[in-house]
């Protein structure tokens, strides 16, 4: 079965945020945590290996868009898909780089690697004032001259959530593809016994690698929608931010990791879920991600949709794959 | 030229630390193969641990980090219990991000019960000089409590029954079974040992950091412990413990040199290099420096 | 009877392995259990020890149901395995791998006494004592194997495959330790090599497909003609 209601889901949000563009905000922050959801499935769901330096890749699709808009003025509104291929190229390539060593480690290293990774790139970035150091780079000033303004002031709002969406949409296509081809078998091999996997002709290696690439570059897409093109800056302290795997991870096990709707569905439900405690108990509200994490991981480990798939008759589970 | 000494001496007293901290990361990944991305929340217990005995009943990290090594038993057996233990069989992946939601969940309970503010306090009692440089007895006094912690381990897993049967369910967990030993006890009590050893730990830093208590300052002693398991072989205490030293030094010694070649942030350079060497070594000798 | 096996059955997540096997070992014997590779021979003996959790049927030792008693604890009433791969601490000298063998505190008061009774049972440990277990001969590690069990003071002794891997000339050194084994514990014995097995054994079972078909006297079952045809090449 394809995956008609994640699609069906996005395309609506495409519509409603085309529509009513005063709505654009909420729908880019619902849609932004689910397309992260999404790209965090697509490695950590799919192999259970986990990237805690995922914050990185978000930060090299931040700073691939915001260095071509910040030194590059001269390409005009051509900086916006050299700024974009660049980001999915520098998150493409890091994750190359090192997933081709570190995921022969077993996952409990790779997975400090990860985090050593993010920090050793913000303290080169913070240490050597590189790409405007600790102060970051403001982009609004160039965004006008490159864009014009309406189309720039058009990009901030409207385009990137745009281009969330269509980041979160390329993710389920991924998600599906990866999961319903032989190597969606491989993987769910690696994932139950590497070993096994190995004795059986499967390149552990070369699969979860592809995984890694594509999630990557998808957190790319994602880092330069929301800090170049949204908030018009780029600051090493909110892109290198941790909090992101935590709520890809909040959003992927509530869903259920390694499905291909379950991000959707935990992107629909995790945004309501922390704007009503952001209302009425603020104080309290940076503890649902990791209680939620932690109540999920613990109580229901395969989240809303694996616990559906594992009840409902085999017709009604086609539909949610 | 710059006058390194007093920099290597400070890197060898504040290393001691490091080391301590590192140690029991390195016990519990060695025993239950388990990392504990939660690590730095426990150093953060460690220091309010510290901060409110001598604030509260003026007992200086001397004294409470006998209660830094109890509280950190009991959160060690809780955390065993209510989330290693269930989680052992769902597999790897769940119980890292667990343990890495909880680190995050610790932070948050501890800003709401004592505030987002950074706090410390200063246990002063004076100096010493070796040979013209000046050496805070404090720290010095630290630096040695952290470092008898750490021959005390040794002893115990050389020296007593409980510590031979630690050995035994690390070289082969059914082994140990089958000669009598209650596998599940010996995890639950590396646990909490493993929690202790970091409270303690996180006890005898505030003695380093005089205005650096807050709920968020574990997230690097998480990383830095990171560095120095890894370089220490991961899975050897006593690796752990030299290649703190070593750690301290590197940042130590590294802020002079990197100021002195005209780096924006010679701290954030320090801590580059740092986990330079933390990639290089995971990816190019994971056994650490020294081969056990 | 020293240890009887009722209606054990057991598998591994959805697969059976085990159907209604029931044995009795009795006291100061040595029973063989036989048969082809993937028979459930080691699942029985894990399904005994409580390594694999059994699903139903019950152990008992001498009289009393064990089969809830968790394996460190089976240690601790005088059950004692040998497994499959020998699973000795190989950072650790021979003499540290016995000693631990005495972990239970049935055995900690008879720690010398057990160390100068292996080291008579097997010389050869005595000469490697200083030696790391991991740095051993396949044929020294199953003697420290069986050295190590022996240090618990076992009543019932079961040995999973000791002849495997090994060279003709060990076997026949290790299989004649048995006999003298005997004298203080009851032995049940798990063997791919049906010759030897039933040679030392004093009664057998055969397991087939997870189902004891076949059981006797030893010298009767080298006799049977389904045993001589499947087992012995005959």
């Amino acid at each position: 079965m394809k995956p008609h209601v994640p699609i069906a889901i996005y395309l609506s949000l495409v519509a409603l945020s085309l529509a009513k563009p005063e709505l654009s905000q909420t729908v880019a922050t619902v849609a932004f945590y689910m397309a992260l959801g999404q790209a965090v499935n697509i490695f950590v769901g799919l192999t259970g290996y986990v990237n805690f330096g995922y914050a990185a890749f978000i930060a090299m699709g931040a700073y691939g868009l915001g260095v071509v808009i910040a030194y590059f003025p001269q390409l005009g509104t051509w900086t916006l898909p050299v700024g974009l291929l660049l980001g999915v190229a520098l998150a493409g390539g890091l994750a190359l780089a090192v997933g081709a060593v570190a995921l022969r480690l077993r996952s409990a290293y790779f997975a400090i690697a990860t985090i050593g990774i993010n920090e050793a790139l913000k303290d080169l970035i913070v240490g050597a004032g590189i790409w405007g150091g600790s102060s970051g780079l403001v982009l609004g000033y160039n965004m006008f001259q490159e864009y014009g303004r309406d189309f720039a002031l058009f990009l901030s709002t409207t385009g990137s959530t745009v281009l969330i969406l269509a980041t979160g949409l390329m993710a389920v296509a991924a998600t599906y593809l990866l999961q319903s081809r032989e190597i969606g078998y491989a993987l769910a091999a690696i994932r139950q016994d590497e070993d096994a996997a190995k004795v059986m002709g499967i390149n552990p290696a070369k699969y979860k690698l592809i995984a890694f690439v594509l999630s990557s570059a998808f957190s790319a897409l994602l880092g330069s929608a929301a800090f170049p093109l949204a908030a018009t800056q780029v600051f090493p302290d909110t892109v290198f931010k941790v909090d992101y795997i935590l709520d890809g991870l909040a959003v992927m096990f509530l869903g259920g990791a390694g499905t291909v709707t379950g991000a959707v569905i935990g992107g629909l439900l995790y945004v309501p879920i922390r704007l009503l405690l952001g209302q009425f108990l603020p104080a309290y509200q940076a503890l649902v991600t990791p209680l939620l994490v932690l109540a999920v991981v613990l109580a229901a480990p395969r989240g809303i949709i694996g616990e559906l798939r594992a009840r409902v008759s085999p017709k009604i589970r086609e539909w949610i794959p | 030229m710059i006058d390194l000494i007093p920099y290597f001496l400070n890197g060898l007293i504040v290393g001691s630390i490091y080391g301590l901290i590192t140690i029991g990361l390195s016990f519990i990944f060695g025993i239950l193969k388990v990392i504990n991305v939660a690590h730095g929340s426990f150093v953060m217990l460690g220091a309010y641990i510290a901060y409110f005995f001598f604030v509260l009943w003026a007992y200086p990290p001397l004294v409470s980090i006998f209660a830094g090594l109890a509280i950190g038993a009991l959160a060690g057996f809780a955390l065993y219990h209510a989330v290693i233990r269930p989680l052992r069989k769902a597999g790897e992946m769940h119980i890292l991000v667990a343990l890495f939601a909880l680190g995050s969940l610790m932070a948050e309970l501890a800003r709401i019960a004592w505030g987002p503010n950074v706090v410390g306090f200063t246990w002063n009692i004076g100096s010493i000089s070796v040979s013209g440089y000046v050496v805070q007895l404090s720290q010095l006094l630290g630096a040695i409590a952290a470092l008898i912690i750490a021959l005390a381990l040794q002893l115990i897993l050389y020296r007593t029954s409980f510590g031979r049967a630690v050995r035994a369910v690390v070289q082969d967990p059914v082994g140990a079974q089958i000669v009598g030993i209650n596998v599940e006890r010996v995890f639950a009590i590396s646990t909490a040992m493993g929690i202790a050893l970091t409270t303690a730990g996180g006890v005898l830093l505030t003695l380093f950091i005089p205005v650096g208590i807050n709920p968020y300052m574990g997230d690097p002693y998480t990383l830095m412990a990171f560095v120095i398991a890894v370089m220490g072989g991961l899975e050897s205490t006593m690796g752990a413990y030299v290649a703190g030293l070593i750690f301290g030094e590197i940042l130590s010694l590294g802020y002079p040199l990197f100021r002195a070649l005209g780096f924006a942030a010679p701290y954030q350079m320090s801590l580059f290099v740092g986990f330079v060497i933390l990639v290089l070594f995971l990816l190019f000798r994971p056994s650490g420096l020294f081969r056990i | 009877m020293a240890l009887s096996v009722k209606d054990l059955e057991a598998g591994y997540g959805k697969v059976q392995v085990l159907f209604k096997v029931s044995l009795e070992v009795q006291k100061g014997t040595i029973t063989a259990l036989i048969g082809p590779n993937g028979a459930g021979k080691t699942t029985t003996l894990l399904s005994v020890m409580g390594v694999v959790k059994p699903w139903g049927g019950s152990v008992l030792l001498n009289g009393a149901d064990i089969i809830e008693v968790p394996p460190h604890k089976k240690v601790e009433l005088g059950v004692v395995l040998v497994p499959e791969g020998r699973r000795l601490f190989p950072n650790m000298t021979v003499e540290e791998n016995l000693l631990m063998g005495a972990y239970v505190k049935r055995a900690r008061r008879y720690v010398h006494d057990s160390l100068d009774y292996v080291y008579s049972l097997f010389p050869r440990l005595k000469e490697r004592r200083k030696q790391k277990a991991g740095t051993l001969s396949g044929g020294e590690q199953q003697m420290l194997a069986i050295g190590r069990a022996l240090m618990a003071r076992p009543e019932v002794l079961l040995i999973d495959e000791p002849s495997a891997g090994l060279a003709p000339k060990v076997v026949a050194e290790v299989f004649e330790a048995f006999k003298r084994i005997k004298e203080t514990s009851t032995i049940l014995l798990v063997e791919q090599n049906v010759s030897a097995a039933l040679a030392v054994a004093d009664y057998g079972y055969v397991l087939e497909n997870g189902r004891a078909v076949l059981s006797g006297p030893s010298e009767d079952l080298l006799e049977n003609p389904h045993v001589k045809r499947a087992y012995l090449g005959v």
